[in-house]
């Protein structure tokens, strides 16, 4: 469903080569019948009132074609973009990054909020490891490329674009050779209480034991990278910066020393509880509860209390017989 | 076969393993800087300089795999850079910006600086610019595609894996395995190429100290923007953008540690604290 663009929209030539203040770019993925998916939902609602004159461009069609850095910056270029928005994630890590490079404009990733301002737009976006929100102003003058933090929920309604743009992507210089795909599709995304476990479990029984844990508090199982990358478990279970990014309610570490990466994945779940043998290790100072000590210890006095208090009354949810095995 | 040319930006930033509470805002000039507080180099870049010792691994019975290293910065730090010699860098060269700095975040005069670095190291070109998926202290990826676009050759984020494919006599391609949210994409471009790397590489190895004192006797040289010839008046980041904040975030999470008489007594205190708190929030 590609609407035409309106032929009598001035070009980007006509106004000197600066971008148009008003034109904003939606980059996303939308159904056959015109839905956006949640992550492109979600960039909808983050841009507000900005959305008024937004158009989309559909990635659905192009997964894994190389050229579409070059063909999005010659969109943007054509139709004098000045904002470009996309959600999210390790495909838009690269997109993002390589757009605002083609374009000459300004690259602003897990931007949390684009508000608009007398000069042109006010964002907000994590710097050093998430320790501190950078507050920019950036001028309509330039190209500006977002990437929206799919945990920052704004709780706005995604309002419509006003059209598509097509995609005709070229073949360059990057060629793909291969598309490889793992079960590292997240599916922790509705999980309300998570437990995850790290490189201090120390193998794949010692999950089995963690499970007991995740039964007691009818949480679904993730882990750190370490544990999927040694195949412990399915990459599926896999939080960071790649991998699934959550939100949960509750969020529990075990054994996990907490790297900015795996913090990046989890870092806006409401209540954080850290269990590790090492008093140093960052994950206690990005925690609201923790234990030092021996996660097996700690772990089977949990489960003895939450066993015995009823707090999950259902039935364990999380089917482990249907896991691939590593 | 010539040797394989190639290039690892690296960059110093505070350590991004100490706690916030340690790091401190200027209120006028919006640096950040932490009490006892040790730099680091930031740790994307390290796994750049293992993408390039893997590479002469891969090389290693046929070809020769030039490692150069370069940063910028104020202030650098030898001692780190004694560490990127001790493992494996032929050469390190610096810019020390410490008089005229790059605003926090300006991707495009960080690009041209490096740029200008790299030429005064490998004049006569090279293969291969590695740099690390994302800095520490921005947070950003934005210097590795701009440098791309500024010299007008590929670009490929985000490598898990990265090695060379020979393929005739001048038309080596880089093959590198791009993280997807699914899984990856094995991807190739012909050199010279801008690769920016991922943790998924593994980290440099540790050193053994002979190795740092070998190292003190290589190459290692300090430039200012002046003899690089790309000094600027320190300014704000491009006029079309300006920082106007640095705000903790407002959700620092402040620890509170159960303990007991031993780890199952805690392990029983903490599951009642998770209960009291899921009670107390209605779930």
């Amino acid at each position: 469903m590609v609407e035409p663009v309106n032929p009598d929209t001035p070009s980007v030539e006509d106004r000197g080569g600066a971008p148009d203040p008003e034109s904003v770019l939606v980059v996303g993925c939308w159904d056959a019948d015109g839905r956006p998916d949640s992550g492109t939902a979600g960039v909808l609602a983050a841009l507000g009132d900005l959305t008024a004159t937004a158009r989309g461009v559909d990635l659905s069609a192009h997964d894994g074609d190389p050229g579409v850095a070059d063909a999005v910056t010659a969109l943007i270029r054509r139709h004098g973009c000045s904002i470009v928005a996309m959600a999210g994630g390790a495909r838009t890590e690269d997109l993002a990054a390589r757009v605002a490079a083609g374009t000459d404009g300004l690259l602003a990733l897990d931007t949390r909020a684009v508000t608009p301002c007398a000069s042109g737009v006010r964002i907000r976006r994590p710097t050093f490891g998430g320790a501190f929100d950078a507050e920019i102003e950036v001028e309509r003058s330039r190209v500006l490329v977002v990437s929206f933090d799919p945990c920052a929920n704004t709780g706005a309604t995604p309002t419509a674009i006003t059209g598509m743009l097509p995609v005709e992507t070229e073949p360059g210089h990057v060629r793909l050779v291969e598309q490889r795909r793992d079960d590292r599709t997240p599916t922790l995304g509705g999980a309300r209480r998570v437990v995850a476990g790290g490189r201090g479990i120390g193998g794949p029984g010692g999950f089995d034991e963690l499970a007991a844990l995740a039964d007691a508090l009818d949480a679904a199982m993730a882990a750190s990278r370490p544990p999927c990358d040694a195949g412990w478990v399915p990459g599926r279970l896999q939080v960071g910066i790649t991998g699934a990014r959550i939100a949960p309610e509750l969020y529990v570490a075990v054994g996990i020393s907490g790297s900015v990466q795996h913090r990046a994945g989890m870092h806006a779940s409401r209540t954080v509880v850290a269990i590790n043998s090492d008093p140093e290790a960052p994950m206690l100072h990005h925690s609201d509860l923790a234990v030092v000590g021996d996660w097996h210890e700690v772990v089977a006095g949990m489960v003895e209390v939450l066993s015995g208090d009823g707090v999950a009354p259902s039935p364990r949810r999380h089917d482990r017989s249907t896991e691939a095995q590593p | 076969m010539s040797a394989l040319r190639v290039v690892v930006a690296v960059k110093q930033v505070l350590d991004p393993e100490a706690p916030p509470s340690l790091l401190r805002v200027d209120p006028d000039t919006l640096e950040v800087s932490g009490r006892g507080v040790a730099p680091r180099l930031d740790p994307y870049s390290m796994h750049a300089l293992q993408a390039a010792l893997g590479l002469r691994e891969q090389c290693a019975q046929h070809r020769e795999v030039e490692i150069h290293v370069v940063g910028i910065g104020p202030s650098p730090a030898r001692n780190l850079y004694l560490r990127v010699l001790a493992c494996g860098a032929d050469r390190v060269a610096l810019l020390d910006t410490t008089e005229d700095p790059v605003a926090f975040g300006d991707a495009w005069v960080t690009a041209d600086r490096l740029i200008a670095l790299i030429g005064h190291v490998r004049p006569h070109g090279w293969d291969l610019l590695l740099v690390g998926r994302r800095a520490a202290d921005t947070n950003a990826a934005a210097v590795g595609p701009a440098i791309a676009r500024l010299l007008g050759v590929p670009v490929i984020t985000m490598a898990g894996a990265v090695r060379i494919a020979d393929s005739g006599a001048d038309c080596d391609r880089v093959v590198v395995d791009q993280l997807t949210d699914s899984g990856s994409n094995v991807l190739s471009a012909p050199v010279p190429a801008v690769v920016s790397v991922s943790h998924e590489v593994g980290d440099p190895p540790v050193v053994p100290f002979s190795n740092m004192v070998a190292a003190k006797k290589m190459p290692l040289e300090v430039l200012t923007p002046t003899e690089l010839e790309r000094t600027r008046v320190a300014e704000p980041a491009s006029p079309e953008s300006r920082l106007c904040g640095i705000h903790p975030r407002d959700d620092q999470r402040t620890c509170e540690l159960i303990e007991g008489p031993d780890a199952r007594d805690a392990g029983r205190a903490l599951a009642r604290r998770i209960v009291d708190l899921d009670h107390s929030r209605g779930g």
